[in-house]
């Protein structure tokens, strides 16, 4: 049986239980300020500790976004890359006859028409 | 727009099941849109824990970008087990603590200690189960009215799950002094709630 002092802390309890719920609550009603701005500065307060905030893509175009950003690919690999493509065009381009070159008469064909 | 808006509810889906601190750690690890996530999330009840504590806008904003560079520093661990938005909400406490401890207004102070031996005289006022008819409005009004060292108490009662040791620990003052303190926040709280009902 319960006595009028257990009842007491019971609604001591319950009271406080109540209370606490009900200040909890309250912090999911934030006053009408500017959050926004105040979030934004945040974003970019957190930005400039190291933090990309721009959006990532989903997809195949967000991958190739968080490969890069994860591995911090080094601009010398890119700049490799660039100069191995060029390297390799210009090889291309050595290998084949110039405009010139095909424009030169063959010897065959100058004594076809006799002029050999 | 649809990648938008797939990534979006990933996130919101992320932050609502529980998955604060996943968020969080990504945020860390450089991912933007966790980062921007975990803001949206926790402003607004940092805001409003920091307007109910300092009663100033200005420094309330202060407080709050303060304790997100705390967040953004501090390790999981510390949080021991404790959800995200309540680690966080200990925080803003601590924060807004040394902002009114700069303004002169938590000291302890002899008319505080006074005060404070004072509370057991006010046993037995606190049976009644009326709190939910109370609105945040009113609950803002009426902790704004108390003073500094109380608002203190409660928040960190409310907001922070922190116990009277903790409440000792943070306030730098004897057990049974923090005891008497919490319930003294409590007695006056519900006395403005009511003067104002």
């Amino acid at each position: 049986m319960k006595t009028q002092r257990d009842s007491q802390t019971d609604q001591v309890t319950a009271s406080d239980a109540a209370l606490r719920r009900a200040l909890q609550q309250t912090l999911g009603k934030s006053p009408s300020h500017d959050l926004e701005a105040l979030q934004d500065r945040v974003v970019s307060q957190w930005a400039s500790r190291g933090i990309s905030t721009s959006f990532v893509a989903a997809g195949p175009i967000g991958l190739i976004q968080t490969t890069w950003a994860d591995r911090r690919m080094p601009l010398v690999a890119v700049t490799m890359a660039v100069v191995m493509v060029a390297g390799l065009q210009i090889v291309r381009l050595q290998t084949e006859p110039n405009i010139d070159d095909l424009l030169e008469p063959d010897v065959l064909a100058l004594m076809s028409i006799g002029e050999l | 727009m649809g990648s938008k808006i797939a990534q979006t509810w990933t996130l919101w889906r992320a932050a609502s099941s529980g998955e604060d601190w996943t968020l969080w750690q990504r945020a860390r690890n450089g991912h933007g849109p966790s980062a921007v996530a975990v803001v949206r999330r926790l402003t607004p009840q940092a805001y409003s824990l920091a307007m109910q504590l300092l009663r100033r806008n200005e420094d309330a904003q202060d407080v709050v970008q303060e304790s997100f560079l705390r967040l953004l520093n501090s390790r999981a661990s510390e949080a021991v087990g404790a959800q995200l938005s309540t680690f966080f909400n200990t925080i803003v406490i601590n924060r807004c603590k040394s902002h009114l401890i700069r303004r002169y207004e938590l000291s302890a102070e002899p008319d505080a200690l006074v005060e404070m031996a004072d509370a057991r005289q006010e046993v037995g006022h606190v049976s009644d189960v009326e709190s939910e008819a109370w609105s945040p409005a009113q609950l803002h009004a009426a902790l704004s009215r108390l003073p500094a060292r109380q608002r203190i108490a409660l928040a960190m009662w409310a907001y922070a799950d922190a116990d009277v040791r903790e409440i000792a620990r943070t306030l730098e003052i004897e057990v049974n002094a923090a005891h008497q303190l919490l319930y003294r926040a409590k007695v006056n709280l519900r006395a403005v709630l009511k003067g104002s009902t």
